[in-house]
């Protein structure tokens, strides 16, 4: 992240001193953007036949995001983000076996909703076709080529369900956790995602920058082989569940934002 | 106080005689606009209108009345485009002139009077019309055409009932009517629509032509001049006099031009006024005349006047149009009609330096675009051309495109001499010396001196002694027919060196280009020319491939302009979705926006901005309109150039560096946008690509938002080397919202305001 950023910081002192045109020659603008994308909860619900999960069976994802881009030519943006994803494993149950436990109790088990929050840093590149539309940046189309890296933490979530011992959804007979942080799970780390995105910015009132786009993105942290915990664990299951959450939340988003000039 | 009152009555007339321009035709600059600009000029089209539609008589129907404010709309911003063409004047002689026959026909009818305002406009064609909001345009040619004052006040007596009963007006809305079948038109083919439509405008020219000849009869003027107008009209397409053209004209020492260059028999004149006026808006000219004839010819013509104004006057006025008219075939790249209109002047006036520059610039021009193989889109042919100017189109078509170069030379040498000081006709001889050199691989040693020309002369008078026995015939063509006979008896080899020596000789008649510059050769200014001609086509074509680059590639201009002229915006916005496509009040009030955006991107980018525009100048800036006249004819004749792909020296050039100089810079900016909005297209296949799934949203929000585009072009010109330093387009997807425009002008104002790399 360090690195990106000092490369940000010297492109942005490379083209300062050139003639770049910008807004009337703005050229540096802070963004605040959602990024919405649709949360489809059914399969993760479908155990949850009295719907005592906090989440509904459709909700929204957002992403709130906090970008700087810098205007390096008439076509190409530079800038970077910090984006922040809050979302939720709902209705799930994971466990961890306990060793040399006495008792014909194997597992600690925790079944409830599992809140994640997970924290990208990004860099991205925004390209203002103008050779073909015309467009010139900061206003107009743009494709923006996107690299986020970043982390994801899970805590317990809104719903718990703590009846104890009691048969757990594998027909195991468990201790009832009523805090996922108890399972010691680790968390992902270093996920990495891209994204492409298409849309379209204009300025109101010389300083304000309306920015809209949708977005298609990936996590390639599962391809990479990074999932933590051993195949056939429910920590593994975790770590899946877990990217698949946050893959979801990249998949495909409307992006709304507004921005500001600052120079 | 008495001798105050006189004192300022004569220091009043001092300068009203120093304002007014006095033309002098031996350096004749153009006419121009004079005194107050009138609002005619200067106020908002979409404020006409919409005085105009206050005004408006209630119709019977919704319909008809939306008809009524359609035309409304459309007249008055075309009007208005014609107004701010630059070739609209005011206030000028002819201008005046014309005014004043107004005033005596409408003397009884002070509201008419004021209403009628008549303008000229610089046209050769032989025309005048009529606008809806009461403006008569007269074209220069016209009044270059007629015989008289009192035909002159016939055509207007026409046009002012034209106006007096709103036939504009009348016929959009009936042409309306036709073309939605209502009425009496019901059930009519598309032929019988154009037919009724043609059969209507000649119901209202004869209306025309009656009521006009009713307020004409009220006047002093001539009723026998009246029968003259109709021949204007049937020969108006002839230039203003029918003269035939010397065919020696160009001709000097043994610099003679072959005979073939020249018809033996011209065209006839075939004009006819009886011709078959059904698809036509005018009653033909047979009919009008024996119309007009009828009801004048028991009328008494004693004392009637061809002239009420003094006669000297009108021949002023008519020699200003014709010498105008030099300039606008010019401008209009009609060189060969240029070149014979200075023809017929000059007959009057044979050393007219102004009429030599016309016609070296005519020659200049055919020489540049032949040699150039550039073609211009209004070239007449010959044969398509009568009467004895049929002459001159066959000899600028006919000959060689270096015997023209050479030509073209030699005229543009002679024009550079009796104008010394002329800069423009300088640069014009050192273009047609690199046209010489790079197109046409002649050098000066491919010329022949005085010196040369006298020993050739004797060399050839002595072999045309030889070879045909008769020494009493020196010219060159007499020489060739002689060279036929061959010698009864002689051996082969006589034969043979007879027959080469007749080559030579013929070959001597066809190289009688050679001798063009016999009595320039000895002057060093003009060895020089031809000596350093070669490396200025060099220049020239590095030049010509930067364009070409900018012409296709969106290239980073930089031009590093520190101040700027910026010439009449133009923004136009039209919406394919409706019914008219056309939106001029948003397009106008769009472009009165533009001045805030282009100086506001000037004072953050430190680019001093000067601003022209027709709807901002101030009643006493004419000296403003005529500049923006200038620089507009430039444009105009500069883009056929560069449509034609002809590199050569705009004719309106020394015009354009004279405002340059007025404006203390050389640059100057047509910025324009263009801004679409169109229906969706390939609405199926879209819906299609929804099968993958994930473009859902791409495509649904492409289907939603309409189709924008904007296209944004600029031109600068640099005048001190005549030519576009920036040729900017930028076609956008997108609609014109402020902030679009906002940036692209602020990137054009940036490209010209940074400095180039280095």
């Amino acid at each position: 992240m360090k690195m990106l950023l000092s490369a940000f910081i010297v492109l942005c002192m490379i083209t300062a001193s050139a003639q770049v045109p910008g807004y009337k020659g703005r050229h540096m603008a802070l963004h605040v953007e959602t990024a919405i994308s649709p949360a489809l909860n059914g399969d993760y619900l479908s155990d949850d036949a009295d719907h005592l999960s906090t989440a509904n069976t459709v909700g929204i994802n957002t992403r709130l995001i906090i970008a700087a881009d810098y205007t390096v030519s008439k076509s190409v943006s530079l800038g970077f983000s910090g984006q922040y994803l809050p979302t939720m494993i709902p209705y799930a149950y994971y466990a961890v076996e306990l060793p040399e436990n006495p008792s014909e109790i194997e597992y600690a088990g925790y079944l409830g909703d599992v809140d994640i929050d997970a924290y990208f840093g990004s860099a991205f590149i925004k390209l203002y076709s103008f050779g073909r539309s015309g467009a010139i940046a900061p206003v107009g189309k743009y494709h923006k080529i996107e690299i986020a890296y970043g982390y994801a933490k899970a805590s317990t979530g809104g719903y718990v369900e703590v009846n104890e011992p009691h048969d757990s959804p594998h027909g195991r007979p468990d201790i009832a956790l009523d805090a996922f942080e108890d399972l010691n799970y680790e968390y992902a780390e270093g996920i990495l995602a891209v994204m492409y995105s298409y849309g379209k910015e204009t300025v109101y009132f010389d300083r304000l920058i309306g920015n809209i786009n949708m977005q298609i993105g990936a996590v390639l942290w599962e391809y990479l082989g990074n999932l933590k915990g051993n195949f056939g664990t429910t920590e593994y299951e975790f770590q899946s569940d877990l990217i698949g959450r946050i893959g979801g939340a990249y998949f495909l988003n409307l992006t709304l934002g507004i921005g500001y000039f600052v120079f | 106080m008495k001798k105050q009152l006189i004192v300022c009555a004569f220091l009043f007339l001092f300068a009203e005689i120093l304002s007014a321009q006095v033309y002098n035709l031996q350096q004749f600059q153009g006419l121009d606009s004079q005194g107050e600009i009138p609002e005619d000029f200067t106020k908002l089209s979409s404020l006409k209108f919409q005085e105009d539609v206050e005004n408006i008589e209630e119709s019977n129907s919704n319909r008809e009345q939306r008809d009524k404010e359609d035309f409304l709309l459309q007249s008055n911003f075309l009007m208005d485009d014609i107004l701010h063409s630059g070739r609209v004047i005011f206030g000028d002689p002819v201008t005046n002139y014309l005014n004043e026959i107004k005033d005596n026909l409408l003397k009884d009818d002070k509201e008419a009077r004021n209403e009628i305002r008549i303008y000229t406009l610089l046209s050769n064609e032989v025309n005048a019309f009529t606008a809806n909001n009461g403006i008569v345009l007269v074209t220069t040619g016209l009044v270059a055409q007629v015989e008289n004052e009192a035909q002159l006040a016939f055509i207007l007596c026409h046009e002012f009932n034209h106006y007096t009963e709103k036939h504009a007006i009348n016929s959009y809305v009936e042409t309306k009517r036709m073309e939605r079948g209502t009425g009496i038109y019901r059930s009519l083919d598309p032929r019988d629509i154009d037919l009724e439509r043609f059969r209507y405008s000649k119901e209202l020219e004869t209306e025309a032509d009656d009521l006009g000849l009713d307020l004409y009869k009220k006047s002093n003027y001539s009723l026998q001049a009246v029968e003259g107008v109709f021949d204007v009209l049937l020969y108006s397409y002839l230039p203003f006099d029918e003269v035939e053209f010397n065919k020696t004209y160009f001709n000097n020492g043994r610099y003679v031009l072959p005979d073939e260059l020249f018809l033996d028999t011209l065209s006839a004149i075939t004009a006819e006024e009886d011709y078959d006026d059904e698809e036509s808006t005018h009653p033909n000219i047979k009919k009008r005349r024996e119309a007009i004839y009828s009801a004048i010819e028991t009328l008494n013509d004693d004392n009637r006047k061809y002239f009420i104004q003094p006669e000297d006057e009108f021949r002023r006025v008519q020699d200003l149009c014709r010498y105008e008219g030099c300039d606008i075939y010019l401008n209009d790249l009609r060189y060969e009609d240029a070149f014979y209109q200075a023809y017929l002047l000059q007959l009057d006036d044979p050393d007219n330096p102004y009429l030599k520059k016309v016609m070296a610039q005519a020659i200049y021009g055919l020489s540049a675009y032949h040699s150039q193989n550039a073609s211009r889109g209004n070239r007449m042919r010959y044969d398509d051309v009568e009467g004895y100017s049929q002459q001159v189109f066959y000899l600028f078509e006919k000959i060689p495109d270096d015997e023209l170069s050479v030509l073209a030379l030699k005229y543009a040498w002679q024009a550079h001499k009796a104008n010394p000081d002329n800069l423009y006709i300088e640069n014009i001889c050192k273009q047609l010396a690199g046209e010489l050199a790079n197109i046409h691989n002649l050098y000066k040693l491919d010329f022949y001196t005085t010196a040369q020309m006298q020993a050739d002369s004797l060399k050839l008078a002595k072999e045309t002694t030889a070879v045909s026995q008769d020494s009493t015939k020196e010219e060159p063509i007499i020489t060739e027919i002689v060279v036929e006979k061959k010698p009864v008896k002689s051996s082969k080899y006589q034969k043979i060196k007879s027959e080469e020596k007749a080559a030579d000789i013929k070959n001597e008649v066809n190289y009688y280009w050679k001798y063009a510059f016999a009595e320039y050769l000895n002057e060093k200014e003009f060895t020089d020319l031809l000596k350093t001609s070669k490396t200025e086509k060099e220049d020239d074509e590095a030049e010509t491939i930067r364009y070409r680059k900018s012409r296709y590639k969106k290239i980073e201009y930089q031009l590093g302009v520190d101040d700027i002229v910026i010439v009449n915006p133009a923004y136009y916005k039209i919406d394919e979705t409706k019914n008219n496509p056309i939106k001029y009040e948003a397009a106008e009030k769009s472009r009165v926006a533009l001045r805030e955006k282009i100086n506001e991107s000037g004072d953050v980018l430190n680019l001093d901005i000067e601003y022209l525009d027709h709807n901002f100048l101030k009643d006493t800036e004419a000296k403003k309109f005529n500049d923006l006249a200038v620089l507009n004819a430039w444009l105009a004749e500069e883009l056929e150039h560069l449509d034609s792909d002809a590199d050569m020296i705009n004719s309106m050039q020394e015009e354009f560096e004279a405002v340059a100089e007025k404006y203390g810079t050389d640059h100057f900016a047509w910025i324009g946008i263009v801004s679409f909005k169109e229906p969706e297209e390939n609405v199926g296949s879209k819906l299609l690509a929804c099968i993958l799934y994930p473009l859902i949203p791409f495509i649904v929000a492409d289907l939603v938002t309409p189709n924008y585009s904007t296209f944004f072009f600029t031109l600068v010109a640099n005048a001190e080397t005549g030519n576009f330093e920036m040729e900017f387009y930028n076609n956008t997807n997108l609609n014109d919202k402020e902030a679009v425009q906002t940036s692209n002008i602020f990137y054009i104002m940036q490209q010209i305001k940074t400095d180039p790399k280095k």
